[in-house]
C-alpha cells in the first residue's frame, strides 16, 4: 500500500485527512509539526507517495519544512501538497518555488483532495 | 484604510461559513439577517470558540452554538459520533473557527490590510459569562443548522483607535 505523510498541527485536520486518504487507498503517517515530520520521514526512510503539509505551523512553517524535505535525496521527487487558507496564497507561491508541487485551500473536500492526487499521479 | 462596510463583512461571513459547511461538513445552513450587538454577547450555555486577528486592524472572530450543535458539527466534520463535548469536539470547533474566520479575513484584507490569526481557543460550559475588552459593536450573523443555531461573531477596529477601557487604564496608570 502506498504511504502518505500528513503534517498538520491541527489534530482535527490530521484526522480528516487521514480518513480521506485512507479511503483513497493510502496508508497514512501523521505528524503534528515539522520536526516530527522529519523524524517520521527518517523512520520511514522517505518511502512516501505524497506528503501533505500545512503551511501555518508553529516553530517550522511549511516553507521551511519543504526546504528541509527537499534537501533529503530520498524525498527529492516525492510530491508535496501544501494545505493552506485562502489568505496565504502569497506564501504558498514561495513554497511552490521552494519545491512544493501543489496546494489545497481550506475548506477542502475528499473530491478536491482526490483530484490533486490524480493530477500528481499518486492515485489512478 | 476605511475598513470593510457592514454589508461586505456580512457577505464575507455568509460566504465563508456556507462554503465550509457545504464543502467539509455536508450540512445545510441558512444565514439570518445581519445583527449588530453592542458589547460581547456575554451570558451563554454551550460552546464558544474564538480567534484573534492582528494587523493594521485588530479584532476577534468567534463561533457560538449549543453543546448539541457542536457535537453535530464535530460528528460531520470528523465523520464519527460524539456523545459529549470532549477535547476532539472542542478541537473541531476551534478548527472550524480558524477556517471560517481565516476565509473572512482573506475576503476583507483589501479593506483592512494583512492580518495574522492567533491560535483558536474553544470553551464549553453552562451559565458562563464572557467579557471582551473590545467594547465595540460586534457583527453577528446567526445561521440556522437544522433545529440548531450557530452564531458567527466578529469585531474589528483600526489599530490606532484607542480602546475606551484601555484608555481609562492608561490614564489611571499615568496618575499613579
Amino acid at each position: 500500500m502506498s504511504k502518505a505523510m500528513v503534517v498538520d498541527d491541527s489534530r482535527t485536520i490530521r484526522i480528516i485527512l487521514t480518513k480521506m486518504l485512507s479511503e483513497l487507498g493510502l496508508e497514512v503517517c501523521p505528524a503534528g509539526d515539522g520536526k516530527e515530520a522529519l523524524e517520521v520521514a527518517e523512520r520511514e526512510k522517505g518511502a512516501f507517495s505524497v506528503i501533505m503539509a500545512d503551511w501555518n505551523m508553529p516553530e517550522m512553517n511549511g516553507l521551511e519544512l519543504v526546504k528541509r524535505l527537499r534537501s533529503d535525496p530520498r524525498l527529492a521527487s516525492v510530491p508535496i501538497v501544501m494545505i493552506t487558507t485562502e489568505t496565504e496564497t502569497r506564501q504558498v507561491m514561495a513554497a511552490l518555488e521552494a519545491g512544493a508541487n501543489e496546494y489545497v485551500m481550506k475548506p477542502f473536500s475528499r473530491d478536491i483532495i482526490a483530484d490533486k492526487l490524480r493530477l500528481l499521479g499518486v492515485i489512478a | 484604510m476605511d475598513g470593510p462596510k457592514r454589508e461586505e463583512l456580512y457577505e464575507a461571513v455568509c460566504r465563508a461559513t456556507e462554503q465550509v459547511f457545504a464543502t467539509m461538513l455536508n450540512l445545510e445552513i441558512e444565514a439570518g439577517p445581519l445583527v449588530f450587538e453592542h458589547g460581547f454577547p456575554g451570558h451563554f450555555d454551550g460552546v464558544m470558540s474564538f480567534v484573534g486577528m492582528a494587523g493594521a486592524w485588530l479584532g476577534t472572530g468567534s463561533l457560538f452554538c449549543s453543546a448539541a450543535c457542536a457535537r453535530r458539527i464535530a460528528s460531520s466534520f470528523l465523520m464519527m459520533e460524539f456523545s459529549t463535548v470532549d477535547a476532539e469536539v472542542l478541537d473541531a470547533m476551534g478548527e472550524l473557527t480558524n477556517i471560517i474566520i481565516g476565509n473572512v479575513k482573506g475576503a476583507i484584507e483589501q479593506s483592512v490590510g494583512p492580518m495574522a490569526l492567533s491560535t483558536p481557543t474553544s470553551i464549553v460550559g453552562r451559565d458562563l459569562t464572557a467579557h471582551s475588552l473590545g467594547r465595540y459593536k460586534w457583527t453577528v450573523v446567526s445561521f440556522q443548522c437544522g433545529d440548531e443555531r450557530l452564531d458567527v461573531m466578529m469585531h474589528l477596529v483600526p489599530r490606532s483607535q484607542p480602546d475606551p477601557e484601555m484608555e481609562l487604564r492608561r490614564k489611571a496608570l499615568a496618575r499613579s
